[in-house]
């Protein structure tokens, strides 16, 4: 009976974020993370949940590599990076080619992963006690990480300080004037403030007529689209060539063991390396194949090693997209969460179940119909409605959380937090500092 | 085809006029649903709220035109 209620609520992910996965520009975590808390606020049986929320990032990791590799948008962050890449096959026509490519490429990044995370798992499960009491120590020398990874490396650095101090004082704020409870330690929307930065930010611009005139286009944006391709295989060891299986793999192993870092950075660190092994000709099959199995592999590894082994989010996978796995007030805290909750067995059959559904419904869909769904979308989802939708997002969950007060809060943190990133100050520190905040604080004074 | 100027945000051409319109649809029925739903308990409140915020993308497909021009090669 279970089982029947994992594929249903699977195939469901599927369908939810099979769509969602096609339209430019719908950000993974401000999609992923509401939506699974709705589900997780229903109190529905926690194996359900777990499998609900892998089937939705297998489904999405992989449908948004498909308007970046037809039309060059990405679809969402991960897919950025390969842009670029697609670009120069796109120029060939060689499109339909490179969509099976990084089918099947995902295809190899859920196979490796799922075994090979909960294998770490079990290595990092002996020190799990050892490991938790220093969790706020391991956010805040994350954050540290992450910003000496990132474009600027400087002002990383110097905004970890100034920025929990924001996140504390807006906390203290509500707490002094009763808006929120004391033990109520507001992270959702103060999370999605981060989430909607660059685009508050923009926004924000374009009240200075100089910077709207700047970004002021004529007409209208012009897309071609490459057709499907409906006749070859769709056996993965043959769509991909020798060496992208060999670095494709090798990636997907090196990122389960890097867990802890943010999913986007080690997609252009591995995949622009591993990606020039190759003649000039095949490198952006090479590259943008690495990439879609490092989506896969960064993502699956990132919620299932700190949610299998620790019951702490210690990735950026889980303190983002998956928060709501492991703080949900009131169903889970982080005493209290799906770690807690889920036998070993009932952990990897949700995983599996999640996984195989979504792949493999996914694959075949996009190597059959990616060009078409993809043209449906352009043609009739304006880029308003999704950006509209985001701010209907933002501005719900933070009315709910403390009211119109953080309406506003959301707001100038979000800006704050947008033009940091503008600046080279990348999201992954900006989450890990959001969790480091009451340590920091505390440690501060 | 107007050559009609619009604004490139997040790497696409928008009205600013109507994504202005869309994000106060989204946000109004979102708020809507989950006052609706003021007294039924937090799952309620999300799940309607949700509810609304997708009622009003769905409003904003329907009667917002895409600034794209779309060719199937």
């Amino acid at each position: 009976m279970i089982l029947i209620q994992m594929i249903l609520i699977a195939l469901l992910a599927v369908v939810i974020f099979t769509f969602i996965g096609y339209i430019p520009g719908t950000d993974e975590t401000s999609v992923l993370m509401p939506i699974t808390l709705a589900l997780v606020l229903t109190n529905i049986a926690p194996i359900l949940i777990l499998t609900f929320f892998i089937a939705a990032i297998v489904t999405l990791n992989l449908t948004n590599m498909m308007p970046a590799a037809l039309v060059s948008l990405p679809g969402g962050v991960l897919s950025s990076p390969t842009i670029e890449h697609t670009l120069k096959v796109k120029q060939e026509h060689q499109s339909p080619k490179l969509i099976r490519k990084i089918a099947a490429a995902a295809f190899l990044g859920v196979v490796i992963t799922i075994p090979l995370s909960f294998l770490i798992s079990q290595l990092i499960l002996p020190f799990a006690n050892t490991i938790k009491p220093y969790a706020s120590y391991l956010f805040l020398f994350g954050a540290i990480f992450l910003a000496l990874n990132s474009k600027n490396k400087g002002l990383s650095l110097v905004s970890i300080i100034p920025l929990g101090l924001l996140f504390q004082a807006f906390r203290a704020l509500y707490w002094h004037f009763d808006i929120v409870s004391l033990d109520a330690n507001i992270t959702t929307s103060f999370f999605l403030a981060i989430t909607v930065g660059p685009l508050v930010h923009s926004l924000i611009h374009l009240f200075d007529p100089l910077q709207r005139q700047a970004l002021t286009r004529t007409g209208r944006k012009y897309f071609k689209v490459p057709k499907d391709d409906q006749k070859t295989s769709l056996n993965p060891f043959k769509i991909l060539s020798k060496e992208e299986l060999k670095n494709a793999s090798l990636a997907t192993v090196i990122s389960n063991f890097l867990f802890v870092l943010s999913p986007v950075g080690l997609i252009i660190l591995l995949g622009e390396s591993l990606g020039k092994k190759t003649t000039k000709q095949s490198q952006p099959y090479l590259t943008v194949s690495i990439m879609s199995a490092l989506a896969q592999s960064t993502y699956l590894s990132g919620i299932i090693i700190p949610l299998f082994a620790l019951g702490i989010p210690l990735s950026p996978t889980a303190i983002g997209p998956g928060s709501a796995l492991f703080n949900a007030p009131p169903i889970y805290t982080l005493e209290n969460n799906l770690h807690f909750q889920l036998t070993s067995g009932q952990f990897v059959s949700a995983v599996v179940v999640g996984a195989l559904i979504a792949l493999a419904i996914t694959y075949f869909i996009i190597s059959r119909y990616a060009s078409k769904i993809t043209s449906f979308i352009l043609k009739k989802v304006p880029h308003e409605a999704v950006l509209g939708l985001f701010v209907g997002f933002v501005v719900l969950l933070s009315y709910m959380e403390a009211g119109v007060v953080n309406v506003f809060g959301v707001f100038i943190i979000s800006y704050i937090s947008g033009s940091l990133n503008k600046l080279g100050v990348n999201v992954g520190v900006q989450f890990m500092t959001l969790y480091a905040a009451p340590f920091l604080l505390g440690w501060l004074m | 085809m107007n050559k009609k100027d619009f604004i490139e945000i997040w790497g696409d051409h928008v009205d600013l006029k109507s994504m202005l319109l869309s994000m106060f649809i989204c946000a109004t029925i979102a708020l809507g649903g989950y006052f609706i739903a003021f007294n039924w308990g937090s799952t309620w409140q999300l799940f309607l709220g949700i509810f609304g915020a997708v009622i009003g993308f769905v409003l904003s497909v329907i009667f917002i035109q895409p600034k794209r021009e779309v060719e199937v090669e």
